[in-house]
C-alpha cells in the first residue's frame, strides 16, 4: 500500500499536538535537552517533547512502521482505558474517539452543559438546594451587553477557580468543560410555585 | 411575565405540525438525539401539559443519549413532572437497535451534528492526471504522536459520500485546475502536492441513513451552527478548543490529545438538505413507501421570530437576544 505523507503544512499542523502530547512530565521534570540527547533518551523514554521542532529534522516521523500499524476503529477503542499507541485510525474514528470514548472521551470526562441556574444557586444558597427553572428575567435586563456580562458572570461562577483541563495526575473530576446552548440560555422561567405566571400577569 | 422561550417556541413548532397532519387519537411521539441536560425536553413537555392538555396526554419523548450521566439527568428531570411520558435510552445513536418506529413521529436533533466526527480527504494535485481524492489516517506512534498519512480512498463509507456528492446538483467539492495551472502551480519549488483538507459529513451521511431504518415515518428538526468563527485550516474545518483556567483556547490542527478538547465543526445546510433529500428518495424507491424528502432550512432567528414568543426576551432596551445571538445557527426541518 502506498501511502502519501502530506506535504509541508500538514507537517506543520500536526506540531501543537506535541504540547499536550500527553505525561505530567511536562510540567514537573520535563528537562531542557539539546536535540542531541533528545534523541537519545529515545530510547529509553516512552515518552518525549520537543519543543523546538525544526522543520527539517525529519527524525519526529521516522518511526519505520507508523504506515503499518493496524487500523482500527472508534468502536474497537471503546474497550481501551488510555488513548491508543501504534494504531492507525480514520481521520472520523479518531475524532470519534476523542470525543466519545467512555474511559478517556471528551464528553464523558470533561464536558458540562452551562445551566445559568446552577451558577445561581451555587452562589447564593450552596449547590445542595434544588429550586424550579429560574432563566433570566429578560425584562429586567437593560441591553445586550448586559445579558452578555450577565451570561458571562454566571458562567465564571459555574466554572470556577477549578475550570481547566483536567491535567494527567490530576483530579478529574476538579475540571469542568463548561458549554452553553441556547435551550438552556433562553428556558423557561418557572414562579417559585412551580407554576407559570400567565404570559400577562 | 417572565415565560419560556427556546424550548417553547420548539413545542409550539411541534403541535402545529402534529395538528396539520395528525389523524384524530394519533399520538405525538417525539424522538430526541442527546438531550444534553434535558431542558429542551423539560420545556417542551412543560408547554404541553399547561397549553395543549389534549395532545399532552397522548405524547411520548423518548430521549437517545450516549452519555451515562447525562441520561441520569435527564430522568431525573423528567421525573419531577412527567413520570411515565420521558424515555431515557442509554444508547449511542449509531448502536440503536431497536425494531423499527412504523408509526409518525418526530424526530429532534439540537446541536448533535457539530460533534459528529468527519473524515478528511484531500485531492492530487498532479499536473499530469486528473485529481483523485486520499483519505487521511491518523496513525498514532508508539510515543503518542500523531501523523496523517493519505492513501487512495479505500473506506467503503468515504466512498459512498463521494459517490452521492458527485451525484448532487452542487457544484463539486474539489474544483479541479486546468492542466496547464496545474503545471505552472508544480513548478513553483516546494509547491503542495495535494489540495487543501476538505472535512466531508461521513457520520452525517451515517446518521441519516439510520433515521430511514429505525424512524421510517419521521419529520426531522434540528438546529446547529452555520458557521464558526477560528476554525482550523480546511473546507467545513472543526473548531478544536478547551477551556483552561477560564480562556477558551482554539487549536490550529485537531491532532490533538484525545479527551482534551472539543472538536465540532459547522453544517453545511445546503448540502444537508441535498444529502438529505438523496438518501430518503434513496430510501423511499427501496421501500415504495412514499415520504416527504424535502428538508427545509431557515436562520436561527427566523424560526423564532415565527414559532417563538419574542415578546417574552425582548431586554428593557428593545433588543432580544433570543433573535440575535447565535446568528451563526439555523434550523433544518421536514413537514
Amino acid at each position: 500500500m502506498r501511502h502519501f505523507s502530506a506535504s509541508k503544512t500538514a507537517l506543520c499542523l500536526a506540531r501543537p499536538a506535541r504540547y499536550f502530547s500527553g505525561c505530567p512530565r511536562i510540567f514537573s521534570q520535563a528537562p531542557k535537552v539539546s536535540s542531541k540527547s533528545r534523541r537519545s533518551q529515545q530510547s529509553s523514554a516512552n515518552e518525549r517533547f520537543n519543543y523546538n521542532s525544526n522543520p527539517f529534522d525529519h527524525s519526529d516521523i521516522s518511526e519505520p512502521h507508523l504506515s503499518h500499524y493496524p487500523l482500527l476503529t472508534a468502536s474497537q477503542l471503546s474497550a481501551f482505558s488510555s488513548p491508543p499507541k501504534r494504531v492507525r485510525l480514520l481521520t472520523r474514528d479518531f475524532i470519534d474517539d476523542a470525543l466519545y470514548n467512555p474511559n478517556y472521551g471528551y464528553f464523558n470526562q470533561q464536558a458540562v452543559i452551562f445551566d445559568p441556574d446552577e451558577a445561581v444557586q451555587k452562589q447564593d444558597i450552596g449547590n445542595q438546594q434544588q429550586l424550579p427553572q429560574q432563566g433570566f428575567k429578560f425584562n429586567e435586563i437593560r441591553n445586550s451587553s448586559a445579558f452578555d456580562r450577565e451570561v458571562l458572570r454566571r458562567y465564571g461562577v459555574l466554572e470556577g477557580e477549578q475550570s481547566s483541563v483536567a491535567l494527567p495526575g490530576r483530579d478529574a473530576s476538579s475540571a469542568r468543560q463548561v458549554w452553553h446552548t441556547p435551550t438552556e440560555l433562553f428556558k423557561v422561567r418557572h414562579h417559585p410555585s412551580g407554576n407559570f405566571c400567565s404570559p400577562n400577569g | 411575565m417572565h415565560q419560556p422561550w427556546y424550548a417553547r417556541a420548539v413545542a409550539r413548532f411541534l403541535v402545529e405540525q402534529h395538528k396539520q397532519n395528525a389523524t384524530s387519537n394519533e399520538p405525538l411521539l417525539i424522538y430526541e438525539l442527546g438531550a444534553g441536560n434535558g431542558t429542551l425536553m423539560r420545556g417542551v413537555m412543560d408547554y404541553l401539559s399547561l397549553f395543549e392538555p389534549e395532545v399532552y396526554a397522548s405524547t411520548t419523548y423518548h430521549i437517545i443519549e450516549i452519555s451515562n450521566r447525562l441520561s441520569e439527568l435527564q430522568r431525573a428531570k423528567a421525573g419531577e413532572n412527567h413520570a411515565g411520558k420521558v424515555e431515557v435510552i442509554n444508547q449511542d445513536v449509531f448502536a440503536y437497535n431497536r425494531a423499527p418506529e412504523t408509526r409518525r413521529c418526530f424526530v429532534l436533533a439540537f446541536e448533535v451534528l457539530d460533534n459528529l466526527a468527519h473524515d478528511l480527504v484531500r485531492f492530487t494535485l498532479d499536473p499530469q492526471t486528473d485529481p483523485v481524492p486520499l483519505q487521511a489516517s491518523v496513525s498514532i506512534s508508539s510515543t503518542g504522536e500523531f501523523v496523517e498519512l493519505y492513501e487512495p480512498v479505500q473506506d467503503a463509507l468515504i466512498a459512498d459520500f463521494l459517490r452521492l456528492r458527485e451525484g448532487l446538483d452542487l457544484p463539486p467539492l474539489h474544483a479541479s485546475w486546468p492542466s496547464w495551472m496545474r503545471q505552472l502551480r508544480a513548478a513553483v519549488p516546494f509547491s503542495a502536492n495535494l489540495s487543501r483538507p476538505y472535512y466531508i459529513p461521513t457520520k452525517l451521511l451515517k446518521l441519516l441513513r439510520g433515521l430511514n431504518t429505525s424512524f421510517p415515518h419521521h419529520r426531522l428538526l434540528l438546529s446547529d451552527f452555520s458557521s464558526l468563527p477560528d476554525a482550523i485550516p480546511g473546507w467545513n474545518a472543526p473548531v478544536v478548543q478547551t477551556r483552561y483556567k477560564g480562556q477558551t483556547v482554539a487549536c490550529t490542527t485537531y491532532l490533538v490529545s484525545q479527551g482534551f478538547f472539543d472538536i465540532f465543526f459547522p453544517t453545511d445546510f445546503k448540502l444537508l438538505q441535498h444529502l438529505y433529500g438523496a438518501v430518503r428518495r434513496t430510501w423511499t424507491s427501496e421501500s415504495g413507501v412514499e415520504q416527504q424528502a424535502e428538508l427545509e432550512v431557515c436562520s436561527h432567528g427566523a424560526f423564532l421570530e415565527r414559532w417563538g414568543e419574542t415578546s417574552e426576551t425582548r431586554l428593557r432596551n428593545g433588543e432580544n437576544p433570543m433573535l440575535d445571538h447565535y446568528q451563526n445557527a439555523a434550523f433544518a426541518y421536514t413537514r
